[in-house]
C-alpha cells in the first residue's frame, strides 16, 4: 500500500471559490509558496547568509567590495537552498502520483504553481538589496574610483544578477530536477553539477595567470554567479574584468527562463507542449545571443584603476 | 552466492545512492589530491567532504521497516550493523584524505578527517532519529547536511569566532578540533537516544 503525502491532500482537494482555472492556479501557487517559505532548508540558509553578511560588514576595517561588488553571500547561501528545497517540494508529489493524476488540474499547471513560488526566495534576496541600497551601512560606502571603469547601474546589474536571478534561477533548477530525475540522490547531482559548473570554472578562469586571456575572456563569463571587479587586498586598487555587466544580467534572466521551460516540459502535451517547445527554442535563441553580448560587449582587457583614479590596460 | 543472505542485515541498505554519493565524495578527494596546486582543489575538498557525509545518511533506510521490526532483533543491534557501511564510507573518505595531505605535503589537510567524522556522525544521529516517521530518511537528511555545510563553507559566518572549515596549518587547529569533537559526542548520544526500541 502506497501513503499519500500530507501535502498532497490540499493540492487535490483545492477548489476555487471564484475564476475557474486561474483562481485554482493561483490557489496551488500560494499553497506552494508557503510550503516553501516553510522549508527548513530555506530559513536555515537565509538565516546563516545573513549573518555571514552582517559579520562581514561589522568585521571590515575599509568599504566591503566583496559585499559592495558581488554581494556572494546570497547565492551560495538562498540560492543554494533554494534550489535544494524547490527540489524536496516538488519530489513530495512523487508517491501521490496517481492521486494527482485523478485530480482537475492539469501536471503541467502543477509545474506552473511550483515555479511561481521562486518569487519567495527573490523576496528574500532583495532583502540583501534592501541592505544595500536602503540601508546603506557605512561598510558600503565604497569610494568612487573603486567602481573602476563600470557605472553604478552596470554594478547594480551584477548586485541584482548575483541575488535576486540566482535565487530565481536556484528555485526552477530545483523544480526541473524534482521534475525529471527521480532517483535517489539526485540531490548530491544538482549541487555537484552547481558547484563544479560555477566555482570549477570561476576557479580555473578566474585569474589571467592560470589560463589563456581568450580563455579567460569565454569561460570566466560562463557561470551563473558573476564578477566584475577585483578589489586588492589592501584596496589600493581595483581590476576591472572584461565583459558587460548589463548583457550577462540578461543572459543570466535567460537560463531561469530555460530552465522554467525545462520543467513544463514535464508531461506536457498536445498543443501546450508545442507552445512551450517555441517558448524554449526563442528563450534558447536569446541566451546564446545574449552570451554573446555579454562576452563581446564592456572591455576588451582588464583595467586596473588606482585610488588616484588614473587606470592602466592590463594586457597580461 | 545468494548475496542478499551475504549481505545480512545490510542488505536493506540502498546501496545505489550510497555508492554514488561516495564515489562522487571520493572522487572530488582526489580530484584535490592530483590537482593539489589549482584553485579548483579547495573547492574538490569542501564538497568531498559533505557527499561522503550524506552518503552515510543513507545507510539506516529501510524501505521495508514495518516487516524488519517484528524481526527478533533489537533496533540498535540493527542499526550497529548499519553503521559498519558508515565506518566503510568514513574510511575510504579518510584514505583519500590521506592521499589529499601525502600529495600536498601538508598534515593539515589530513586534518579534515575530523571534520568527515563529525559530519558522518551527525548524518547517522539525524537519520535515527528521522526514521521514527519516515522509513527512508536519508534523502532528506543528506540533502539537508550537504545545504548546511556548503552554505557555512561558502558563506563563513562563522569566521570571526571558529573555523570550521581549516585547511592551513597556521589556521585555530584547537577551537576545531574541540568544536567537532563536541558535535561527534552530541550526535553519539542522539545516536543512543534514537536507537532505543519504541517498546523500551
Amino acid at each position: 500500500m502506497t501513503s499519500t503525502p500530507v501535502h498532497a491532500l490540499p493540492v487535490t482537494t483545492a477548489s476555487p471559490a471564484r475564476g475557474g482555472r486561474r483562481g485554482l492556479f493561483g490557489t496551488l501557487a500560494r499553497l506552494e509558496s508557503l510550503r516553501l517559505a516553510r522549508h527548513p532548508v530555506l530559513i536555515s540558509a537565509t538565516v546563516i547568509g545573513l549573518i555571514a553578511t552582517t559579520t562581514a560588514l561589522i568585521r571590515s576595517a575599509g568599504p566591503a567590495t566583496d559585499e559592495a561588488f558581488v554581494l556572494p553571500d546570497v547565492a551560495s547561501t538562498v540560492g543554494i537552498a533554494a534550489m535544494l528545497s524547490a527540489y524536496y517540494l516538488t519530489r513530495s508529489f512523487s508517491r501521490a502520483d496517481e492521486l494527482l493524476e485523478a485530480s482537475p488540474t492539469s501536471s503541467t499547471n502543477r509545474t506552473a504553481a511550483l515555479c511561481v513560488t521562486a518569487v519567495v526566495p527573490a523576496l528574500i534576496a532583495s532583502l540583501w538589496l534592501v541592505i544595500h541600497y536602503g540601508v546603506r551601512p557605512a561598510a558600503l560606502a565604497v569610494p568612487e574610483w573603486m567602481y573602476g571603469t563600470f557605472s553604478h547601474a552596470d554594478i547594480a546589474a551584477v548586485l541584482v544578477g548575483n541575488s535576486v536571478v540566482a535565487a530565481v534561477g536556484g528555485t526552477l533548477l530545483g523544480v526541473a530536477a524534482g521534475r525529471w530525475w527521480g532517483f535517489r540522490g539526485a540531490f548530491a547531482v544538482l549541487v555537484l553539477a552547481m558547484v563544479v559548473w560555477t566555482m570549477g570554472v570561476l576557479g580555473a578562469f578566474s585569474s589571467s595567470d592560470t589560463a589563456p586571456p581568450a580563455w579567460t575572456r569565454w569561460f570566466r563569463l560562463f557561470v551563473p554567479f558573476g564578477i566584475f571587479t577585483s578589489a586588492a587586498p589592501d584596496n589600493t586598487s581595483v581590476l576591472s574584468l572584461t565583459g558587460s555587466p548589463r548583457w550577462y544580467a540578461a543572459w543570466l534572466v535567460t537560463l531561469c527562463a530555460l530552465a522554467a521551460v525545462a520543467a513544463l516540459l514535464w508531461r506536457s502535451e498536445g498543443r501546450t507542449r508545442r507552445r512551450v517547445v517555441r517558448a524554449g527554442a526563442v528563450t534558447l535563441a536569446l541566451s546564446v545571443l545574449t552570451y554573446g553580448l555579454a562576452v563581446s560587449g564592456g572591455l576588451s582587457q582588464p583595467v586596473r584603476t588606482f585610488t588616484d583614479g588614473h587606470s592602466v590596460v592590463v594586457t597580461k | 552466492m545468494n548475496l542478499p543472505r551475504a549481505l545480512g542485515a545490510t542488505t536493506g541498505v540502498p546501496w545505489r545512492p550510497v555508492a554514488l554519493l561516495t564515489a562522487s565524495g571520493v572522487g572530488l578527494l582526489l580530484v584535490g589530491a592530483v590537482w593539489r596546486d589549482s584553485p579548483v582543489a579547495g573547492t574538490a575538498v569542501t564538497v568531498g567532504v559533505p557527499l561522503l557525509a550524506a552518503a552515510a545518511a543513507y545507510v539506516l533506510d529501510e524501505a521495508a521497516d514495518e516487516a524488519v521490526a517484528a524481526a527478533p532483533t533489537s533496533l540498535r543491534a540493527r542499526s550497529v550493523t548499519r553503521l559498519v557501511v558508515a565506518a566503510v564510507i568514513v574510511g575510504l573518505g579518510a584514505l583519500a584524505l590521506g592521499v589529499v595531505a601525502l600529495r600536498s605535503g601538508s598534515s593539515a589537510k589530513a586534518g579534515i578527517t575530523v571534520q568527515l567524522v563529525g559530519l558522518a556522525l551527525v548524518a547517522v544521529a539525524a537519520s535515527a532519529a528521522a526514521r521514527r516517521r519516515v522509513a527512508e530518511p536519508g534523502d532528506a537528511v543528506g540533502g539537508a547536511l550537504l545545504a548546511l555545510v556548503l552554505t557555512l563553507a561558502l558563506s563563513h559566518p562563522l569566521d570571526r569566532w571558529v573555523s570550521l572549515f581549516p585547511s592551513e596549518p597556521d589556521l585555530r587547529w584547537g577551537g576545531y578540533v574541540a568544536l567537532w569533537a563536541a558535535v561527534a559526542v552530541a550526535s553519539i548520544a542522539g545516536l543512543w537516544v534514537a536507537t532505543r526500541d519504541p517498546l523500551d
